[in-house]
């Protein structure tokens, strides 16, 4: 404000942080406050802004709702092996995630099928010449894959029919939304994949829709509490 | 505090379950209380939260213990929450600027002021009713303590337009709030 313009009620917004904060500088404070000893309006500006600042400063954190740690659980769950198997398949992890290994550190229902895509993942990345040029490895890969994420799906399909009359009717609709949103892509997939069986986008673009299907399934049936996410163990 | 942040990331990285729930038991609040007052959603922000420790549990490898790993989080959140209005912004450019541009009635001269102490869900709420952009510079300033140079930043706007888009927004919410004052006053 180290100016010679006028203070005017619509300049005083300017060096209103700095007057309130107390940083202003003198002259600054001084034509403020000659302002709002002569002005009808800017003193209540003053002392509203003041109890603004004061009550958004005191907003403190909100703690979330329980079931999004249920359901970043379950994100996590499923993508933290899917991740470790990655990283073995290139080479880069050192260590030996086999499906045996998986499903005895307890892995859920829809684990198999992420590493069966992976496994497709990596073929795709680490094909021999010889199936590159008929497609022949990556396609059984995929259709590997596929068939394995459609029969996890019917399993958890089943658990999630079980689990939804005890989930409230709001959730019930918006799980279900979800579901109708996914199975639309998977229903465009299969159908560019019809047209053109070995297209890699359509067949990942499938396998993205089915994972995310596989993930919505385990989320409604962990939110129902159905199973511990991690384990397979029914609850009494 | 970083040695421990960094110990709680290297379990985390490690595939320690209990640790990440640690990490998100100590930071959920305020990283919550921050998405929904940026979204004026709950419901946004709890997407949006799972979405900021999922991209944590990728990322923590990332992490070297420069800053705390509240910052760290705390950054992750910001950004996280900024694409996601800027997409929502696009996707929904007509109404957004309608609302932008509709400037809240001055509030008249004689109008009582503010109680000095605001009622917190009061706040809340009129909070949510913001227009997107100013709601967005009011959190970071107002709430959460940044000053308008790294409101600018975090924004992609410059400083005058974050003092703007603060005054903005403060004069809105006066105009909800004594709206609500005036509510409980004749409900009396």
């Amino acid at each position: 404000m180290n100016d010679d313009r006028p203070l005017t009620c619509d300049r005083l917004a300017e060096s209103l942080d700095d007057y309130l904060d107390g940083t202003a500088d003198g002259l600054t404070r001084v034509v403020l406050e000659a302002h709002l000893a002569g002005c009808p309006t800017c003193p209540a500006l003053v002392a509203d802004v003041r109890a603004i600042r004061q009550a958004a400063r005191a907003l403190g954190p909100i703690e979330p709702p329980a079931q999004v740690w249920m359901r970043l659980q379950a994100r996590v769950a499923v993508e933290a092996p899917a991740r470790a198997s990655l990283l073995d398949r290139l080479g880069l992890s050192g260590r030996s995630f086999g499906w045996r290994t998986l499903q005895a550190a307890g892995a859920v229902a829809g684990l198999a099928l992420v590493v069966s895509s992976l496994a497709w993942m990596g073929t795709r990345l680490a094909v021999a010449p010889a199936d590159v040029a008929d497609g022949s490895g990556a396609l059984a890969e995929f259709q590997l894959a596929e068939a394995e994420y459609t029969d996890a799906i019917a399993r958890l399909q089943e658990a999630a029919d079980a689990a939804g009359p005890r989930l409230d009717a709001l959730t019930n609709a918006t799980l279900q939304s979800s579901i109708d949103d996914i199975d639309s892509a998977i229903g465009d997939a299969r159908e560019s994949l019809a047209r053109e069986p070995g297209d890699a986008l359509s067949q990942e673009s499938l396998l993205d829709a089915l994972g995310s299907k596989v993930a919505l399934l385990q989320d409604t049936v962990s939110l129902a509490g159905d199973i511990e996410p991690g384990t397979e163990e029914q609850k009494p | 505090m970083r040695a421990d942040d960094l110990e709680l990331a290297r379990r985390c990285r490690a595939g320690d379950a209990a640790a990440f729930e640690t990490m998100y038991r100590a930071h959920a609040g305020r990283l919550f209380g921050l998405l929904t007052r940026m979204t004026g959603s709950a419901h946004d922000a709890e997407d949006l939260l799972q979405d900021v420790f999922v991209q944590a549990h990728r990322k923590l490898a990332g992490f070297r213990g420069e800053s705390s790993l509240g910052t760290w989080l705390y950054r992750l959140a910001v950004n996280h929450c900024l694409d996601h209005l800027r997409g929502k912004h696009s996707r929904m450019a007509r109404s957004t600027d309608s609302l932008d541009a509709e400037e809240a009635a001055e509030p008249a001269a004689v109008a009582p002021a503010l109680p000095e102490a605001i009622a917190r869900i009061d706040l809340e709420r009129a909070i949510a009713q913001l227009p997107a952009g100013c709601r967005a510079a009011f959190v970071l300033h107002d709430v959460e303590g940044l000053d308008h140079r790294e409101v600018g930043e975090a924004l992609g706007i410059s400083e005058g337009t974050s003092k703007s888009q603060v005054h903005k927004a403060r004069m809105k919410l006066r105009v909800l709030l004594r709206g609500v004052t005036r509510g409980a006053l004749e409900a009396v």
